[in-house]
């Protein structure tokens, strides 16, 4: 290629344009300016040189970004979630706290009329949620008919732990698990049951209960670290909500005893 | 014709290029040496574009520093260095225009930059204002030929595209500036 000192050489004196354009010598830089630059050239650092892709900050920034995108995000589905948690939950077959109650506490399943009573959960909504059948032949070992508070405070370890500790679950497990009458009224009477339906006050409904019967919530939200976490020690791990410490152990809880 | 012969297998300097090019991507001095050979050249071709030394001189490192940039991704199609070099040239350029445009745009800084019509006009400057007048792709053929030199062949390898297309881009770039010129009074002929 030529070396450009023959600015407009291929044109020729006809050619006015060569005479307005070319026709210079060649403009050479000055010897500081020459040597300056190499110096610098040579002395960029390869990254500096070559500005290829993406640098270190601007990736940080992007997973930043990224970051917060995907926080804001969950936060916003979260948000969307919340109201409608209760509802979703109670049809839903949680087999959480129900189950897990009706797994360790010996229930007596209300039969048809009982235990529905304006306070409780009712026992059709019981029903769909966990059978609790399978939990009273896997502690008692015996039929899965009915079964009496006496048949369950008879079944379990005859410690006063482990009779508070069935006291305690059977209320933590909705409030049916205390026999009722027929008209399921008497629950509220009850000396336990109160005392185990009161602190559940602000714990997050549970998800086996409809959102629509707020009486039943609490009583059903609190059983499930009781029952499934605790070992069969002397304290029922009250969660501070006012668990009161309950009375002595009697072999059978006040319902039963009807 | 010599556009044929420019065409025609790799010279001695397209070789020599080569060699230094492989050994630039690895060693700085090797580019070293790329620069000792095309300085002069690059900066007598931006520097017949702007006119200016200090202007010429930023726009040259500039150059400088995006070939050694862009050097780990040149690829050798036949066509010798300095077409490259000259590519770049022309875009540095080309950008310093486009950004004086804009400066021109903002009234208070074109207040300190306003062009004084005291200044000095001579032919080369008138001329050179009538070249900036032009497309970006008028001056760019009518510098690589008039600035820099080149025959329609090898400009056909700065501009990557055949020969026959730049001899027309040439003669019409060049109408164009005759038109522009010899439209303006201040051009003594």
């Amino acid at each position: 290629m030529s070396d450009g000192s023959r600015g407009g050489r291929a044109t020729g004196p006809d050619d006015p344009v060569a005479q307005w354009l070319g026709g210079g010598e060649l403009v050479r830089p000055s010897a500081a300016f020459r040597s300056q630059l190499r110096t610098r050239l040579l002395a960029l650092p390869p990254a500096a040189a070559a500005p290829v892709g993406p640098t270190a900050a601007q990736v940080a920034i992007a997973v930043a970004v990224v970051a917060g995108l995907g926080t804001l995000a969950a936060i916003t589905w979260t948000g969307s979630r919340q109201p409608t948690e209760g509802r979703v939950a109670a049809t839903a077959p949680a087999a959480t706290a129900p189950a897990a109650a009706a797994r360790d506490v010996p229930v007596e399943r209300a039969g048809p009329g009982q235990g529905v009573g304006p306070v409780r959960a009712p026992a059709d909504n019981r029903e769909a949620v966990a059978p609790p059948t399978p939990a009273v032949a896997r502690s008692t070992a015996g039929p899965p008919a009915p079964v009496t508070p006496a048949a369950v405070a008879s079944s379990l370890p005859a410690t006063a732990a482990a009779a508070s500790m069935a006291a305690d679950q059977s209320g933590a497990a909705g409030g049916e698990s205390a026999p009722r009458p027929p008209g399921g009224g008497r629950a509220r009477e009850q000396t336990p049951q109160p005392s185990a339906t009161e602190p559940a006050q602000g714990v997050p409904p549970s998800p086996a209960l409809p959102a629509d019967e707020p009486s039943a919530l609490p009583p059903a939200a609190t059983p499930t670290p009781v029952a499934d976490g605790l070992p069969a020690g002397p304290t029922p791990a009250p969660t501070g909500q006012g668990w009161p410490t309950l009375p002595p152990p009697s072999p059978t809880p006040d319902g039963g005893a009807e | 014709m010599d556009d044929e012969a420019s065409e025609a297998a790799p010279s001695a300097d397209h070789r020599e290029d080569a060699l230094l090019l492989e050994a630039a991507r690895r060693d700085r001095q090797a580019f070293g040496l790329l620069y000792d050979r095309y300085v002069d050249q690059i900066y007598h071709y931006v520097h017949r574009r702007v006119g200016e030394t200090a202007v010429a001189e930023d726009l040259t490192a500039e150059v400088w520093e995006r070939a050694l940039g862009a050097i780990e991704r040149y690829e050798d199609r036949g066509a010798p260095f300095s077409a490259w070099l000259y590519r770049i040239a022309g875009n540095v350029v080309a950008n310093h225009y486009r950004q004086q445009r804009l400066r021109r745009l903002l009234p208070l800084i074109s207040q300190g930059n306003a062009h004084d019509p005291r200044a000095e006009v001579d032919d080369r400057s008138v001329v050179r204002q009538a070249l900036r007048a032009l497309s970006a792709s008028d001056q760019e053929v009518l510098s690589l030929h008039y600035y820099a030199g080149l025959t329609p062949a090898e400009m056909a390898r700065v501009l990557e595209c055949a020969p026959s297309v730049v001899h027309k881009r040439l003669q019409r770039a060049r109408e164009r500036l005759r038109a522009r010129i010899e439209g303006d009074s201040r051009v003594g002929r």
